[in-house]
């Protein structure tokens, strides 16, 4: 998703339009951005933060940044894409200095958010959130940003600001420790259950 | 044991998939292979709920909304005054006004959904339209972006500050640093509640702040250092001079001067001065900018010139926390930890966050023992801290 399709002239020529409305204090232009870029936004949000409260205060930031920044943009490329990448990025640092610190129970308010049930999810024992939830922040962030949101190495170390073999550690590890809980679980035969 | 090849295989190319190092060969066994053990079924399972978009969200959410109608007014107040702005010392970062906002419902303890609710509200309030009389009232502080007037800190409510901030009235700017608890006065006074902060006067003699029975004036051209802890407070002139009252008595003091009651005093070093001096303040005025400008490892260059040339500066103490966090939040735990307890062991205005900061680093760090007992200790310490509800969870 965070791949958008190229851009036509005349589209580049309304989304410049779009954001030049925004930068005025045009109200619908705005309601207008923000609602594109909130599939993304909120995408971002819920795999990154680890409550359902958080997740709103994250996606409300993150709008007003990309609100404040369309005056910047230059349709270098398309205005979903660097909407995008500014949405990710406050949204990752809101929740470095702002997110629920990692808890042993996830949120049941999450299932407000969950996914809808991919092929063969019912081989997983528990929630997506479950496993998510136990992972540090920045190894979770890296996982989400590399497998969720489709980002490269290079671009999750300039998003995260974390030196590139530092975000591949973090991978491996978060990796590791999904892992080791699927592992337990498996051979506990533990199913469905929320912790 | 049951031994899967090619589900050892399978294994290999998703860490390939995931250290972004995929071949051609790796795409393919992603592609077509199915798990055969009930392990490898559930990771599969994971991998493929992790890429699958959430569920179709609301059509207009409320943060949505609030979003949009707090960007058209803060434009609307834009427009509506032109934004006072100092040539000289230029203004904090949006980041640091969002910062705010949230650490105003986090000193608040939102938690519930009322709360959230009502956390929403406030961010929405501070960031949407003042009063008439604060748009043409210049006893208001103004949080300002760029040439962007994005609020005025609310008056008479305590806020507490979770990254550094400057708020701005005409001529002078007041910057907080992250953990101070600041009031905005009707009279155009500011309350310095905890933590420390850094008036800047340029062409104004009204630059106030309070501590409770005690006021700091800042005169023209004049940099001044205040740091308020519980045991007391000092006032330390980095360039220029100011007035403090105290008692009904006044005191000037001239730059490199300064003024403490209770608490702590820094021990001076040998062949070093004890009080800041200006270049401490110019480095870190730099180390701000240069963090404004979003050049984090310049800041961070910045920041660690500061501990080395004026390690007992007050601005070096803001600079170990500053230092620490961006550590921190790079992943160097180790390097924020050494930071954190040096700031604790100086003390400071700031050495409840500094402890939090510690068992952070700790916990990233891997070290839980050690973790646990700076908690058990710090709860201790700080019965009646946020930061102790979010340790204890």
């Amino acid at each position: 998703m965070r791949v958008a399709p190229p851009t036509s002239q005349p589209d580049r020529d309304a989304e410049l339009a779009l954001c030049q409305r925004v930068a005025e204090g045009d109200r619908a232009a705005a309601d207008t951005l923000a609602r594109l870029i909130m599939p993304v936004v909120r995408h971002a949000a819920l795999r990154v933060t680890r409550t359902a409260s958080d997740a709103e205060d994250a996606s409300q930031v993150a709008t007003l940044e990309v609100l404040r920044s369309a005056r910047h943009f230059a349709a270098r490329g398309s205005l979903r894409g660097w909407a995008g990448r500014i949405a990710v990025r406050s949204v990752v640092r809101w929740n470095a200095r702002h997110g629920t610190p990692m808890v042993p129970e996830h949120d049941p308010d999450r299932s407000l958010g969950a996914s809808a049930p991919a092929p063969g999810s019912e081989a997983l024992p528990r929630p997506l959130e479950h496993y998510l939830d136990a992972l540090p922040e920045p190894q979770r962030t890296a996982l989400v940003l590399r497998h969720s949101l489709g980002y490269t190495i290079p671009e999750i170390a300039e998003t995260t600001e974390s030196p590139v073999p530092t975000v591949r550690s973090r991978i491996d590890k978060a990796m590791a420790r999904v892992r080791s809980a699927i592992r337990r679980d498996v051979h506990l035969g533990t199913k469905g259950a929320s912790a | 044991m049951t031994l899967h090849l090619d589900d050892a295989r399978w294994r290999s190319a998703v860490d390939a998939h995931l250290r972004d190092e995929a071949t051609a060969e790796h795409a393919t066994l992603l592609e077509q292979h199915v798990p055969r053990s009930e392990e490898h079924r559930a990771e599969a399972a994971f991998l493929a709920a992790l890429a699958e978009p959430p569920a179709d969200p609301e059509a207009s959410p409320a943060w949505l909304q609030t979003a949009v109608d707090a960007y058209a007014r803060t434009v609307a107040q834009t427009r509506s005054q032109p934004a006072v702005r100092s040539p000289r010392w230029p203004w904090l970062a949006a980041a640091a006004a969002i910062a705010l906002v949230v650490g105003v419902g986090a000193a608040l303890h939102f938690g519930s959904d009322e709360a959230h609710r009502a956390r929403s509200f406030e961010i929405a309030t501070l960031i949407g339209p003042a009063s008439e009389e604060r748009r043409t009232d210049d006893a208001v502080w103004t949080i300002e972006s760029g040439s962007a007037r994005l609020s005025a800190l609310p008056v008479d409510q305590v806020v507490t500050v979770e990254a550094e901030l400057c708020a701005a009235r005409p001529g002078r700017t007041i910057c907080a640093d992250a953990g101070s608890s600041v009031t905005a006065r009707g009279s155009g006074a500011l309350a310095l509640h905890r933590g420390s902060a850094t008036i800047r006067s340029e062409d104004s003699d009204d630059a106030r702040v309070e501590l409770d029975e005690v006021g700091v004036h800042a005169s023209h051209h004049s940099v001044v250092v205040i740091e308020r802890q519980a045991a007391g407070w000092s006032v330390s002139v980095e360039q220029g001079s100011a007035t403090v009252t105290e008692l009904g008595s006044s005191r000037r003091l001239s730059e490199g001067e300064s003024l403490r009651r209770g608490g702590r005093a820094p021990a001076p070093t040998k062949g070093s001065k004890a009080r800041p001096s200006p270049k401490a303040s110019a480095l870190l005025g730099r180390a701000r900018a240069q963090r404004r400008e979003g050049d984090t490892r310049a800041a961070m260059g910045t920041y660690a010139e500061l501990i080395r040339t004026h390690p007992r500066s007050p601005a070096a103490q803001a600079a170990r926390m500053s230092l620490a966090q961006l550590h921190l939040d790079r992943g160097a735990a180790k390097d924020a930890l050494r930071l954190f307890r040096a700031y604790e062991k100086r003390g400071g205005p700031l050495s409840e966050e500094a402890a939090y900061g510690e068992i952070r680093a700790l916990l990233e760090l891997g070290r839980s023992s050690e973790a646990k007992r700076a908690t058990a200790a710090f709860v201790r310490r700080y019965p009646q801290s946020p930061y102790g509800a979010k340790l204890t969870q």
